[in-house]
């Protein structure tokens, strides 16, 4: 019989540890080796992943369905006019936006937003190849840079938020996320549009942004200005 | 009369009661409002044996042994013809329910070593209920490994048949026809932590003497209940104080056994939450300042007639014309998005005391303990559970964090008390 010398509780024979407080436990008295059965078994009952796998390739085979008679239809009686790429490539679109991550085995963020982001390009990059004139290159130089950037940014997101912070540098991420994704929107679009670098439009929300970033981060680092805007903003 | 029994007999499908109506809506992939109740015997469980007396017992239990089907307006649980399963114990209880699982049981059977375990999905019963169930599978296991064991207290006889008022939803029979309340809602205070691994649960069982805590509790003037949760509630306090943040409400949420109130035998659903609030923004509190609030405001709050008012307040959703004839699964989307955004946010924590469950004493001899188990929060962090059977009594935490905290300033603020503890936990 054992008792923590911190918490005063007495403990199962043969624990090595509180487990209220992980102070270790020195019994000289009690005989080493004694076969103590803990209060609960080692296994741990994790349930089969649910029904996701399943459900996904049944949402697969709908998906097809529609997709297979619309191509039929097309090469049948319009084979002058391939509309039936629009509805093809939407429903690609939607299978790998929302159905291909529940067919992963091991859940890997990083590939996920890699394969949406080159079927979010893929499925742009239909509609620039057959509606728009060859002198138009909006795709190379507007919608790829920007599909890159959003998705590169999701990808930085959510390496930031794997970890646990505190709200405020939270929200300091996120605006800083928002800030930098329209600065390079406008940038993009202006060099398209003017072959020019910059970034006049998004200067508003810059600086708004700007002036909430010095604000959250003034927060975060001053307890006593936290603990003022507490007591002053009480609801 | 005979008709009734009849009727009980052979029927094959029964309404959920009004509280059962909630938690299929809540249930998630990773949560089910479930309650575990244990019972350590002297000697190791036989698994065989264990599932002989399940299946024994089930045709006494009618609204056990079933399975939860969809209506296109309620969900409804009809009769289950499969045989109960019964599980090797896991290192992680109170595991979510899936309906289509363990052969479309809403209850699973557990042994380890001399313990036999119980969890039950809240939709089926509450923890009296529970407890009835599980004692009387108990003491059938122990007929037949030889023991005689007679009928009582909770023990029920299972040659007999089950009885109407058993399964009656005593929430209509007994809500106000006149009262009405309208619940306040709070946010309080929630104590934050590491958050456990999906579907693992950090358990920490304090086995105590009942003598000792009713003696202390004597001392203060309070019952057992009301000096434990008072515990609770003070060190949380005591807790937010020291986070130093904007000091919320600290809410402990009781649930009590209405059935000590009114005449009602059922097996089913019956108790209802008293949430007890206290503004730590008043002032500093003593011990014994929240154990006086505390004991007061249950006292003032736990009588027949504001509990009535309080099940009409329930069965207001069930009552309401608009509501019967919303499609189901819209019901249970509203059901989960409120219980999402707002349930748990209204409580620090829970404690709940069965109290002292009443067997046979020939049954008693073979039994040390009996374990009551709450399924972990989704906010609250250790929610506790207490349950006591000869003169021990044991208090389990069902935290969703790995810091343990509260359960050791909570069994060291007994220890200060004098009150001996000993401890086991599923993190050893």
């Amino acid at each position: 019989m054992s008792y923590c010398v911190n918490c005063g509780v007495e403990l199962s024979a043969g624990t090595k540890k509180c487990c209220l407080c992980d102070t270790p436990v020195i019994n000289p008295n009690e005989i080493k080796d004694t076969e103590c059965s803990p209060a609960f078994p080692e296994r741990i009952a994790i349930p089969q992943s649910s029904k996701n796998k399943y459900a996904a390739i049944i949402i697969s085979i709908l998906l097809l369905i529609p997709n297979v008679v619309c191509v039929i239809t097309n090469f049948l009686f319009t084979p002058e006019l391939l509309w039936s790429i629009y509805v093809v490539s939407s429903s690609a679109m939607f299978w790998f936006l929302f159905v291909f991550p529940f067919i992963m085995k091991r859940k890997l963020p990083y590939l996920i937003v890699a394969v949406d982001a080159i079927a979010t390009a893929a499925y742009i990059f239909i509609f620039y190849y057959y509606n728009s004139p060859r002198t138009d290159n909006w795709f190379w130089t507007v919608a790829l840079p920007i599909d890159i950037v959003v998705f590169v940014c999701i990808a930085i997101l959510i390496a930031f938020f794997s970890k646990e912070h505190t709200k405020a540098v939270s929200a300091i991420a996120l605006l800083t996320s928002v800030t930098v994704l329209c600065i390079l929107f406008c940038m993009i679009i202006n060099l398209h549009a003017y072959s020019v670098i910059a970034t006049y439009i998004t200067m508003i929300i810059g600086i708004s942004s700007f002036i909430l970033l010095i604000f959250f981060i003034a927060v975060e680092k001053n307890k006593k200005l936290y603990s003022w805007l507490s007591r002053k903003f009480f609801y | 009369m005979k008709k009734l029994k009849k009727n009980v007999k052979n029927k094959t499908w029964f309404k959920l009661d009004n509280a059962g109506t909630v938690f299929p809506g809540q249930n998630t992939q990773t949560w089910s409002n479930v309650i575990r109740a244990s019972i350590n015997l002297k000697e190791e469980v036989d698994p065989e044996l264990l599932a002989i007396a399940t299946k024994r017992c089930l045709p006494r239990f009618p609204t056990m042994a079933v399975r939860l089907r969809n209506g296109f307006f309620w969900h409804y649980i009809e009769k289950n013809p499969e045989p109960p399963i019964i599980l090797p114990d896991a290192n992680n209880p109170c595991l979510r329910i899936k309906f289509n699982e363990d052969n479309r049981y809403m209850f699973r059977m557990f042994y380890y070593k001399n313990r036999i375990s119980l969890e039950i999905f809240h939709a089926l019963t509450d923890g009296f209920g529970a407890c009835v169930f599980l004692n009387t599978i108990t003491a059938e296991y122990l007929r037949l490994k030889g023991y005689d064991i007679p009928v009582g207290g909770m023990v029920l006889d299972i040659n007999e048949e089950p009885k109407p008022e058993e399964i009656e939803d005593s929430f209509v029979k007994y809500a106000s026809k006149t009262g009405k309340e309208r619940l306040p809602l709070f946010k309080t205070y929630h104590k934050i932590g590491t958050r456990m691994p999906k579907h693992t649960t950090n358990i920490t069982t304090g086995y105590l003497r009942v003598n000792e805590v009713k003696a202390k509790a004597k001392e203060y003037g309070v019952t057992i209940t009301e000096y434990l949760a008072g515990i609770l509630m003070y060190l949380h306090i005591q807790f937010q104080k020291a986070e130093g943040k904007k000091q919320k409400d600290v809410c402990m949420q009781i649930p009590v056994n209405s059935r000590n109130q009114f005449p009602s035998k059922t097996l089913r659903n019956f108790s209802v939450n008293y949430n007890l609030r206290i503004d730590p923004n008043w002032g500093d509190y003593t011990f014994e300042e929240v154990l006086r609030h505390l004991s007061l405001s249950l006292r003032l709050t736990n009588n027949p007639k504001h509990l009535s008012v309080m099940f009409a307040a329930n069965l207001s959703m069930e009552k309401n014309p608009f509501m019967r004839f919303l499609p189901l699964i819209i019901k249970d989307l509203a059901v989960g998005l409120v219980f999402a955004f707002g349930a748990e946010k209204t409580t620090t924590s829970v404690f709940t005391n069965l109290g002292v469950a009443k067997v046979p004493d020939e049954m008693m001899e073979h039994i040390e303990s009996m374990v009551l188990m709450p399924t972990r929060g989704q906010l609250n962090g250790a929610r506790v559970g207490a349950a006591s059977i000869g003169n021990v009594m044991a208090v389990t935490f069902s935290n969703m964090y790995k810091e343990t905290d509260v359960e050791r300033e909570f069994f060291r603020f007994l220890v200060r008390e004098g009150i001996h503890v000993k401890i086991e936990s599923n993190m050893q």
